[in-house]
């Protein structure tokens, strides 16, 4: 178990069912109660998850505050939980953004009980996404998870909603079935091989698949995750979803779901079948370079600012994947940092122009102008997303990007440099965006009379930036909790020769170097 | 080899009891008076309470009675507690609606139990004409309580369209019987067994063979034999329509295993092939067709078209692991289903007047303890993990890929993704809908019961089913040559 005593995992998963059983108490009238009561619960929650970062045991890649309890016998399944160090930063920042989505939906006035409630499954869901280590527990939580998903877009979304949340359900739950009979498939298989019925992550991983059904399996894998992630051309769901999805909603999909799909990847798509991955890492690798580079001129030319954003997640996502597919310890380590970056970056983006749309209700870029004049505070915080977004040194997203493209760099030059071209193009969008809503003068009439933020919302944007800059100026102490679970992915990937390659000292220097660079931007 | 006629009551204790009961409930319907009307599903559920009681005792006690034609085996006792528990449901959802309809009559509930007793004699028939006379006191019953509500004309069109094809479909499954009966001089499934073994299978034997199964694929509206399945469960009172969807198709289901395992298990190269194609032609016309309803029993019906189809996949994987996933699946699958019915049956209010699923609109805003009900079971229907229906699919189609139907299994996987969304339209409906109209159901205490002990029951086998899948795997000791 490890830790503090107490089935830490446990808690942090299932904590947030307290919460919604104390809402369910509570008068649907009082909304007040309603909203501090789930605040309160987030707050806890995240307070529950920060003992996993203190307790974590550094320079080790084997799963910590492991659990592990017969679930369902007669199938062979545990419930079986456990963390690495990419794991841990992935239900951190689950606990961290849910805390702040609750926050900043305190403008949601329907159905507050109904919404309340969903969020809180929706964060418990999760949670046990990451924290799974036997497939059949993982595929509950990854499967159940549509359902608050679909009902906060569908419910409290915008226009369009019922459109975008049936659409966001059926995709998400039509690739996943095809990884359902993949798992299912290798569940028997090891049985097959080793006589032992098991679900257990480590125990299929050590089953290899014969080189004929590995890349159906690898597909409907990589299916099931290249729609969540999403590539393109797997993507369309995304825009919609995130248009009419509410502010927080959104906030959840881009900082969290997404992180699921390049999560699926290199959790469970790649070790489990390497030869296919190494076999198709071209198709992947041109995958993400389209993605990117779509991503970002698609971004361009849109005049609505939330959708803007949204291309820019396909944009970025594309970069992961670049990182994950390049297959080496910077490139891996960047993807997953840049899992994280964009996590807080996007979801700063979405928080902030939900504050604006509350405000004026609307989100065309034509529509605006001159909003640094009276809202400064807000044209501020807004400045330094956009910035932590097109990965601006001293800001977290730099440290992601730079290394994932430096690393794919090493192994894949020409998809390095296509790939490059991102932080060009996200310079573009992004700061034209900047300009055209927040300089020159204010033309339309109903912004002039816009107030700053409140202090409510000032919090959440304080909160948001502080990791932003502390990921950004001292990115060691999330490395170096990364480092050996990237080592180990790699190793499971390419073979346990090369990932010694990685470690001599040659490859320490390598990353040692980004480092370097790093610390001396935090000096200039 | 018939052998002497060994009369033992045990076995038939919980058939006796069901059988009183009916008969009782008859003499008060007669005899009591007119206000105590609402007690006759009280009395009919204590009955099936004890005919439980009876079941359970006949666990571990397995036997074969009555010059070897009445078998009590495991998998009869789970298939009885099942009918048992779809009975008493039943029971509990209907006379509220009954009330309403001014129809609440002792012989309704009298029919239900005598239903029940077809059931148990179906599933536990070893010899093939003990099969067909339970199929025949269940299905007398079913006509009846199909057209109950006799002042509806939808009522009295599923009740007619019920009794012709069911009788036509009866009489298909009896020609297959006789056609096997002229070749192996027997219709006990083991004496049937030893002679296929010994003989080999001749075409006519392997006509015989067809004809029973087209007739089973009937019974539990498999496509392309389903077509009169949405009009009876459509214009079938809602809780008659959610018996007849679930109850039938168990016990068919059971004694498909039974006949498959016990009497051709040799032939299973060409039974597999069959089973295959039906449960595809089930799943894709199911979905496809359900995708388009506007009534929502006519959904319902279509959905269960489609479920036929997922359950036979476990009849295609033919061996114990796809019989014990089948029996589970049909479990699971009665409590999701009933659960629908049920609300469909509240929802609708008197007459059946909003069966549309457009009639749904706002419901959650209104009656959220309903609506979230209703939303359980369909997420359930839809085979979300975490309710009953994700593990009854799953079970099923693990069997499927152990038994190397993967092509299969992935059509099936597809179908459920296309099920989700007219699942997820009536949710929609519910929930983001706003409320055309005030909706005034009158709940019945005994509905709410019989939801809530559904709903319980649909997590309890999503979230730890691991006694029941120990139990339904023990259950089904065939397949296992």
């Amino acid at each position: 178990m490890g830790g503090l005593g107490y089935p830490m995992l446990t808690v942090v998963t299932f904590f947030p069912l307290v919460g919604v059983l104390i809402l369910l108490f509570v008068d649907k009238e009082s909304k007040k109660v309603l909203r501090w009561t789930a605040f309160i619960t987030t707050v806890v929650e995240f307070l529950l998850s920060l003992p996993l970062y203190f307790k974590f045991q550094l320079g080790t890649h084997h799963f910590q505050f492991v659990e592990k309890v017969p679930w369902i016998k007669v199938l062979g399944s545990y419930y079986h939980m456990g963390i690495d160090g990419i794991t841990l930063f992935l239900v951190l920042l689950t606990t961290f953004l849910t805390m702040l989505s609750i926050l900043a939906s305190w403008t949601i006035d329907k159905h507050v009980k109904e919404y309340m409630i969903s969020f809180l499954l929706l964060e418990t869901t999760m949670v046990g996404v990451f924290c799974s280590l036997d497939l059949l527990l993982f595929y509950l939580f990854w499967e159940a998870m549509l359902v608050p998903m679909y009902l906060l877009i569908g419910v409290w979304g915008g226009p369009r909603r019922v459109y975008a949340a049936i659409k966001f359900f059926l995709y998400t739950m039509a690739g996943s079935v095809l990884m359902l009979v993949s798992i299912i498939y290798l569940y028997y298989h090891h049985y097959k091989v080793a006589g032992e019925l098991t679900f257990n992550l480590a125990s299929l991983l050590s089953t290899p698949v014969a080189a004929s059904v590995a890349p159906w399996l690898f597909f409907a894998f990589a299916l099931a995750f290249a729609i969540k992630v999403p590539m393109w051309p797997f993507h369309t769901w995304l825009p919609d979803a995130h248009v009419e999805a509410p502010t927080a909603g959104s906030v959840i999909l881009a900082g969290v779901l997404l992180k699921m799909g390049t999560y699926g990847f290199l959790r469970f798509c790649m070790p489990f079948f390497p030869q296919a991955t190494l076999h198709f890492s071209y198709l992947f690798l041109t995958l993400a370079v389209i993605s990117i580079i779509y991503g970002a001129l698609v971004a361009m030319v849109q005049d609505d600012v939330k959708k803007l954003v949204a291309y820019s997640s396909v944009s970025h996502l594309g970069t992961v994947m670049l990182g994950l597919f390049a297959l080496n310890l910077q490139s891996v380590s960047g993807g997953v940092l840049q899992m994280i970056n964009h996590g807080l970056s996007t979801g700063a983006l979405f928080l902030l122009v939900g504050m604006i749309y509350d405000r004026r209700h609307t989100r065309l870029i034509k529509e605006f102008g001159g909003i640094a004049r009276v809202m400064p505070i807000y044209a501020t915080f807004f400045m330094i997303a956009t910035f932590s977004s097109i990965g601006l040194p001293g800001l977290n997203g730099f440290i992601g990007e730079f290394l994932s493209l430096v690393g794919a760099f090493k192994t894949y030059p020409v998809f390095a440099v296509l790939g490059t071209t991102a932080t060009v193009l996200s310079a573009a969008y992004m700061l034209w965006m900047y300009k055209r809503v927040f300089f020159h003068e204010v033309t339309v009439e109903a912004n002039k009379g816009l107030k700053d933020l409140s202090f409510r919302e000032f919090m959440i944007m304080l909160l948001v930036v502080i990791p932003m800059f502390w990921i950004g100026l001292y990115p060691k102490p999330v490395l170096e909790r990364m480092e050996p679970s990237v080592l180990n992915f790699i190793s499971q990937v390419k073979g346990k020769v090369s990932a010694q390659k990685e470690l001599s000292p040659q490859g320490r220097e390598k990353i040692s170097m980004a480092a370097f660079i790093v610390e001396n931007k935090e000096l200039r | 080899m018939t052998g002497g006629l060994d009369v033992s009551i045990r076995p038939l204790l919980p058939v006796i009891v069901l059988m009183v009961t009916a008969v009782v409930v008859l003499f008060v319907d007669v005899f009591g008076s007119r206000d105590r009307e609402s007690h006759y599903g009280y009395l009919g559920v204590v009955g099936v309470a004890l005919a439980a009681w009876f079941t359970l005792g006949l666990w571990d006690k397995s036997s074969l009675t009555f010059a070897q034609t009445f078998i009590t085996d495991k998998l009869s006792v789970l298939t009885t507690m099942i009918y048992l528990l779809i009975a008493a449901l039943t029971l509990l959802f209907s006379p509220g609606y009954l009330h309403h309809e001014g129809r609440n009559l002792g012989e309704y509930y009298a029919l239900v139990l005598f239903a029940v007793v077809g059931l148990i004699f179906m599933t536990s028939a070893q010899h093939l004409i003990l099969f067909f006379i339970g199929l025949e006191v269940l299905s007398i019953a079913l006509y009846a309580l199909a057209g109950f509500v006799r002042q509806r004309d939808l009522c009295n069109e599923a009740a007619l369209k019920y009794l012709f094809l069911g009788g036509f479909s009866s009489a298909i499954l009896l020609m297959g019987l006789a056609v096997i009966y002229s070749v192996t001089n027997s219709l006990y499934l083991h004496q049937v067994a030893r002679y296929v073994v010994a003989h080999g299978a001749s075409a006519t034997f392997i006509l015989g063979m067809s004809l029973v199964m087209v007739g089973f694929f009937f019974k539990i509206s498999a496509a392309p034999f389903h077509a009169w399945a949405p009009d009876v469960y459509g214009g079938a009172p809602a809780p008659v329509a959610g018996f007849m969807a679930t109850a039938a198709k168990v016990a068919v289901f059971a004694v498909i295993l039974r006949f498959l395992d016990s009497a051709v298990f040799s032939l299973r190269s060409h039974w597999i092939a069959m089973v295959v194609v039906v449960s595809v032609l089930s799943m894709v016309i199911g979905n496809f067709a359900a995708l388009r309803q506007e009534n929502i029993k006519r959904m319902l019906a279509y959905s269960s078209i489609a479920h036929a189809g997922y359950a036979l996949v476990g009849v295609a994987a033919a061996s114990r692991q796809g019989g014990a996933a089948v029996v589970f699946y049909m479990l699971a699958y009665s409590l999701m289903n009933l659960g629908a019915f049920g609300v469909v049956a509240l929802v609708g209010r008197q007459n059946e007047s909003y069966v549309n699923i457009s009639d749904y609109a706002g419901l959650a805003a209104k009656r959220p303890v309903l609506a979230a009900a209703m939303a359980i079971c369909l997420f359930s229907l839809a085979g979300i993990p975490g309710t009953a229906g994700f593990m009854g699919k799953f079970y099923v189609f693990a069997a499927g890929v152990k038994a190397g139907q993967i092509p299969l299994v992935v059509i099936a996987v597809l179908n459920s993704a296309v099920a989700a969304y007219y699942y997820l339209r009536v949710v929609y409906m519910m929930y983001m809908e706003e409320p055309k109209e005030e909706y005034q159901i009158s709940f019945h205490p005994a509905a709410v019961f019989a939801l809530l002990v559904i709903v319980v029951g649909i997590f309890q086998l999503g979230i730890i089913p691991g006694s029941l899948l120990s139990v339904s795997y023990s259950s089904f000791a065939l397949f296992t040559f």
